[in-house]
């Protein structure tokens, strides 16, 4: 167990150190310079002082030098500040972070809430119209263009039904970007869940367990759903990485203030320090996520613990 | 799945939107770029900057200028001295007086070696600035120059506090120290800005009926790029005003609780501009074929439904020299025959059509009369393809693109916003803005749009900087207004004003 | 063991009636095929032209589709985009497919160092997750639809390198590829002749369920005005184009979503009952 946690957090680490190195190199294959960017409107700022200000931010030096640079910074918290704006970028991904983290858990919990349940029966009703619909249902799921979803609930349940705010800071405009985030995903989580307990159901154990004569209901929740959780579980670090991914467009669509929207901003901006501080951000949190559930993969499944 | 949605939707009515009742929720498509008006030039950013200084002068609705910070000022017989006498007892946000040191900072910060003002050339042949007393400062300048009285009662000469020395590394991001009737809370950045009444503002010129601090406890500024979402929030109450998106501006003028306002005389002008060097637009003859070949009347049309007007001159409505007549008169119909005919001359035909690309920036539906164009630029063997951009990068690609020599043409659809006839001081006097189109002629020219201080003779002058630019078809005028200048508000809302150029003013609103 | 369960009679039933569903989706898929190749020829009207009809006019006997608000008839453009979303498809999952394999035939069959570099780089790019890496790409190539259907490949191929890895690993294991490099076999012939053969079923499985993700993920890229430029008939692009008109004009956002939906329904049905027909193994996950 001590050698697997210690080798997962070698690679993971190693993952983070490589993001690093790419954030920093992929900045010099942009076309146009941040400085000029910078200072575009002005008529009045000289080539001399434009060539000052590239030197105080440290672009006029080799990569390497910038490279070595930027890691004693990163490493002190200090992943510089914004083009636009001159505000620290750790400071605004930290702001935002919790924001993007709280609709990607919310839209996770609906996702396996809704993809577990409706996965289950269709497993239990295999072959018949329960399986049937829902699985017709999460093929549709997994079909629809989040963003075009998400434009259909809004207009329909904030505009016409008035049911939900759009954009305010309460629990209420959470729902709408949560619900369509999850759709699609609990389509994904409904076809696992539903495979995995195929497999289960099929079992010898559950079959004897039944045979003992303990009741349906019993066997299904202590023995069905105990092992049917692993695969889940399993697949729960994948998940989560595609709802950070999801929640960027959800986010751009719903105006919510989180990472995401910061993100395209920057894109549109082209403000480069803030670009290369939310793919550092985002894939740390997703590498970090990945650990996390493959340690808890192993603490339940002993198979793997003893490998 | 009924269970869970119906628990959603009671936590949802529950919680309900969040916003205090003395709070103005104002939301608009994009952020700010700094709290600095020496940093930029973006509306967005000046329309909250100028919540928060105040320049010396001010306008009234009729653009006419009269005392703000400053009560009276006087100009030397020669016009090379400015005196301005300033109000006693204006407070800055932080408590201290402001005086005429504050003033001598905001110009020397205007003018500084390492980082001057993105509008530095706007203030002039400034000489020297001096304090004759705590409440008299004088500008002297190397010769005269008529366009300084009018910046001084623009948002770009807002009056920046000393006291933001001490706070200088986080000045207008985090800090931003004014007199204005609104002082900074916080700026999350993408997301708000919130401000709060100045409880010793005394208003001294702006265009406000209220001589006190603002109705209103706090002014939320939000970006909410994406405008189904703007336009949602606002038909649902969640804000109190905002720009609808003109695709869909009949929706607000329908709803039962909404109004639209338009800001009256925006000072806006869009125009197409050219990068000239290289080909083809070197050649006059390929900027005229363009200008030839555009049917803008056809395509405001489409494109905004009678929301924005066809603009002939170079300078905007209501500054000296806009003169739609005259500048009709010297400037291009369509006429898709003349532009082949320009075409053929520069050796271009069906089989070797000419190639460009056009460039704007986003929102405002300009992507959409770029598309326009280019259907009518198709028809006459102009292939051009779109680039749509934020503000900010494409007043850098602009200025790149005029470095470059060589490669795929270029033109862009651009817009500014200005006070005065000396707008075409600053983009056409060599360097100009972008580095763009310059010549010895037209230097000479521009340069005596500033020395002349007599009105009419300036205005001559203006009038044969305006022909000499179109007819070289440096600066073709498209429309007006260009930008941000509707707003959806909710019938709760009173008050709103707009002072000159877009400014809106939130001192005398009241939410119900 | 849940055949067991299962009447042999239905069983039978299913066999004679999945492959003429899948003659049915690829028939469909031809259909496609042929409505994109000739787009130019069958539209009703030119799909750039503007004022072919009124402005913002709802489907009609005119215009099937109703026109947008440059009067353009959506119906051309939905045929000139079914041509684009084909090609964004194909492209993209190209890319992923020729680099993945590349790479997981590599890995799997050597083993060793390269074994090692090549999938600990892939998990590096997986990490990333797809849709931070194809941002990425198209911050710093700009946005077109070229870049961001390479951008979309590419952030794909760690996907498609694993799952080839992991299908090489279980081909190399088999008796006969040892068997054959016993009786003098080159690698190139093992590798290519014996292990390939083998592993492209399920390629194609996963290839066809790419092409939906390939299309959904560049749609978004273009909604959020980072992929296909205007006037391009490109879906996503129609609907970025269009969206600000929904309260006026609902038929220009529910029409090229509509579309993105089924095209994207098609080839994940397609996917799964290739996978069906070729993966019999995994039959009872359909």
């Amino acid at each position: 167990m001590t050698t697997y946690l210690l080798q997962r957090l070698m690679s993971a680490a190693l993952t983070v150190w490589i993001t690093t190195l790419a954030i920093c190199f992929l900045i010099h294959l942009v076309p146009g310079d941040p400085v000029q960017i910078m200072y575009a409107q002005s008529a009045t700022t000289s080539p001399e002082q434009l060539e000052q200000i590239r030197h105080s931010l440290g672009l006029d030096r080799s990569i390497i030098h910038q490279y070595i640079i930027y890691m004693g910074k990163l490493l002190q918290g200090d992943m510089g500040v914004t083009i636009r704006g001159q505000q620290s970028v750790a400071e605004l991904l930290l702001l935002r972070l919790p924001n993007t983290l709280l609709l990607t858990l919310s839209a996770l919990t609906l996702a396996i809430a809704f993809g577990g349940v409706s996965g289950f029966i269709a497993a239990y009703k295999q072959g018949q119209w329960p399986d049937k619909v829902l699985m017709t249902g999460t093929v549709v799921g997994i079909s629809v263009p989040p963003f075009w979803l998400g434009l259909i609930v809004l207009s329909l349940f904030s505009v016409e039904l008035g049911w939900f705010p759009v954009a305010g800071q309460g629990l209420g405009s959470l729902v709408l970007p949560a619900v369509t985030l999850a759709a699609c995903q609990a389509a994904v989580i409904g076809r696992i869940v539903r495979s995995t307990m195929i497999d289960v159901f099929a079992q010898d154990y559950l079959l004897t367990a039944r045979a003992k004569g303990l009741s349906k209901p019993k066997v299904l929740l202590r023995h069905a759903l105990r092992s049917g959780l692993i695969p889940i579980v399993s697949v729960l670090g994948m998940q989560f990485a595609y709802m950070m991914g999801g929640a960027i467009v959800i986010e751009y669509v719903f105006s919510w203030n989180g990472v995401g929207r910061l993100a395209i901003q920057a894109i549109f901006q082209r403000d480069y320090p803030l670009i290369q501080g939310f793919v550092l951000c985002f894939s740390m949190i997703v590498v970090l996520v990945s650990v996390a559930m493959d340690l808890l993969y192993a603490f339940l499944d002993p198979r793997i613990r003893q490998e | 799945m009924t269970k869970p949605l119906s628990l959603l939707i009671a936590i949802g009515l529950l919680t309900g939107p969040a916003m205090a009742s003395n709070d103005i929720i104002w939301a608009r498509y994009g952020d700010i770029d700094s709290l600095d008006p020496h940093r930029t030039t973006s509306t967005l950013s000046m329309q909250v900057w100028n919540q928060i200084y105040e320049p010396l002068l001010a306008r009234d609705a009729e653009g006419n200028i009269g005392p703000n910070l400053a009560k009276d000022y006087r100009v030397s017989d020669d016009g090379t001295q400015v005196t301005f006498v300033l109000h006693e007892g204006i407070q800055c946000h932080d408590g201290s007086e402001f005086t005429a040191e504050d003033v001598i900072y905001t110009y020397q910060r205007a003018f500084s070696e390492t980082n001057p003002s993105n509008t530095q050339s706007a203030w002039g042949p400034i000489e020297s600035v001096n304090a004759v007393d705590a409440q008299t400062v004088s500008f002297s300048f190397s010769e005269p120059f008529g366009a300084f009285i009018p910046f001084m009662a623009d948002p770009f000469a807002s009056m920046i506090c000393k006291s933001n020395e001490q706070s200088l590394a986080s000045f207008g991001s985090t800090t931003a120290i004014g007199t204005g009737a609104w002082q900074l809370v916080q700026w999350i950045k993408g997301d708000r800005i919130e401000l709060a009444r100045n409880e010793a503002y005394v208003n001294h010129g702006r265009m406000a009926g209220n001589a006190g601090p603002a109705k209103m406890d706090k002014l939320i500024i939000k970006v909410m790029p994406e405008a189904q979402a703007r336009l949602a929030a606002l038909q649902t109450g969640e804000v109190h005003i905002a720009e609808p998106p003109l695709e869909s501006v009949s929706v607000v003028e329908n709803h039962p609780h909404l109004n639209l306002l338009s800001a009256p005389n925006t000072g806006q002008n869009v125009f197409i501009e050219f990068a000239v060097s290289r080909p083809p637009f070197n050649d006059v003859r390929a900027r005229q074929a363009v200008a030839y070949a555009i049917d803008p009347d056809m395509a405001l049309d489409i494109v905004f439904e009678g929301l924005v007007e066809r603009e002939h001159c170079t300078v905007a409505r209501g500054v000296m020299g806009n003169d739609q007549d005259y500048c009709k008169r010297i400037g291009y119909q369509y006429d898709p025959a003349k532009a082949k005919q320009l075409l053929a001359e520069l050796g271009y035909d069906k089989r070797n059509p000419m190639d460009v690309k056009i460039m704007t920036w986003t929102d405002g539906s300009r992507d959409k009369l770029l598309q326009v164009f280019q259907s009518q630029l198709k028809q006459v063997g102009i292939e051009v393809s779109i680039e749509i951009m934020d503000i900010g990068s494409l007043n850098a690609r602009v200025k790149q693109e005029n470095h470059i020599t060589e490669g795929k043409g270029s033109m862009d659809l651009m817009g500014w916003s200005w006070y005065d006839p000396d707008i075409l001081y600053q983009l056409w006097h060599s360097p100009g803005a972008y580095d763009g189109y310059n010549s010895p002629e037209l230097d000479a020219l521009l340069k005596q749009t500033r020395l002349e201080t007599n009105p009419e003779k300036r205005l001559e002058i203006v009038q044969q900087v305006q022909a000499y630019l179109i007819e070289q078809a440096v600066h073709v005028p498209i429309y007006t207004p260009g930008w941000v200048w509707l707003y959806g508000v909710n019938d709760s809302v009173s008050g709103l004003k707009f002072e000159p150029f877009n400014q809106p003013i939130f001192t005398d609103v009241v939410v119900n | 063991m849940e055949q067991v369960i299962k009447t042999p009679s239905l069983c039978a039933g299913r066999l004679t009636w999945r492959p003429s569903r899948l003659a049915v989706l690829l028939g469909i898929v031809a259909a496609l095929v042929i409505v994109a190749l000739l787009a130019p020829l069958i539209s009703p009207y030119d799909f750039e032209a503007m004022a072919s009809g009124p402005r913002l006019s709802p489907p009609s006997w005119a215009h099937w589709f109703g026109t947008d608000e440059f009067g353009r008839d959506i119906f051309s453009r939905i045929l000139m985009g079914t041509r684009l979303t084909l090609m964004v498809g194909l492209v993209s999952v190209g890319v992923s497919l020729g680099f993945g394999m590349l790479i997981g035939l590599i890995a799997g069959y050597c083993g060793g160092w390269p074994e090692k570099l090549l999938m600990r780089g892939m998990d590096v790019l997986f990490s990333f997750t797809e849709i931070v890496i194809a941002l990425s790409l198209v911050a710093v190539l700009g946005p077109s639809l070229e870049n961001a259907m390479l951008a979309i490949g590419i952030a794909a191929i760690p996907f498609y390198a694993r799952v080839c890895y992991g299908a090489v690993l279980v081909e190399k294991k088999q008796v006969y590829v040892e068997s054959t490099i016993a009786l003098g076999a080159s690698h190139f012939r093992v590798l290519f002749v014996h292990i390939l053969p083998n592993v492209v079923p399920v390629m194609l499985v996963v290839a066809t369920i790419g092409l939906s993700n390939a299309i959904l993920a560049t749609s978004g890229l273009s909604y959020l005005g980072l992929g296909a430029q205007p006037p391009s008939p490109e879906w996503g692009a129609m609907l970025a184009s269009s969206k600000n008109y929904f309260q006026r004009a609902p038929w220009l956002l529910m029409i090229p979503g509509g579309c993105i939906v089924l095209i994207v329904l098609l080839f994940n049905v397609l996917g799964e009952q290739l996978r069906s027909v070729l993966d019999p193994r995994r039959k009872g996950e359909s």
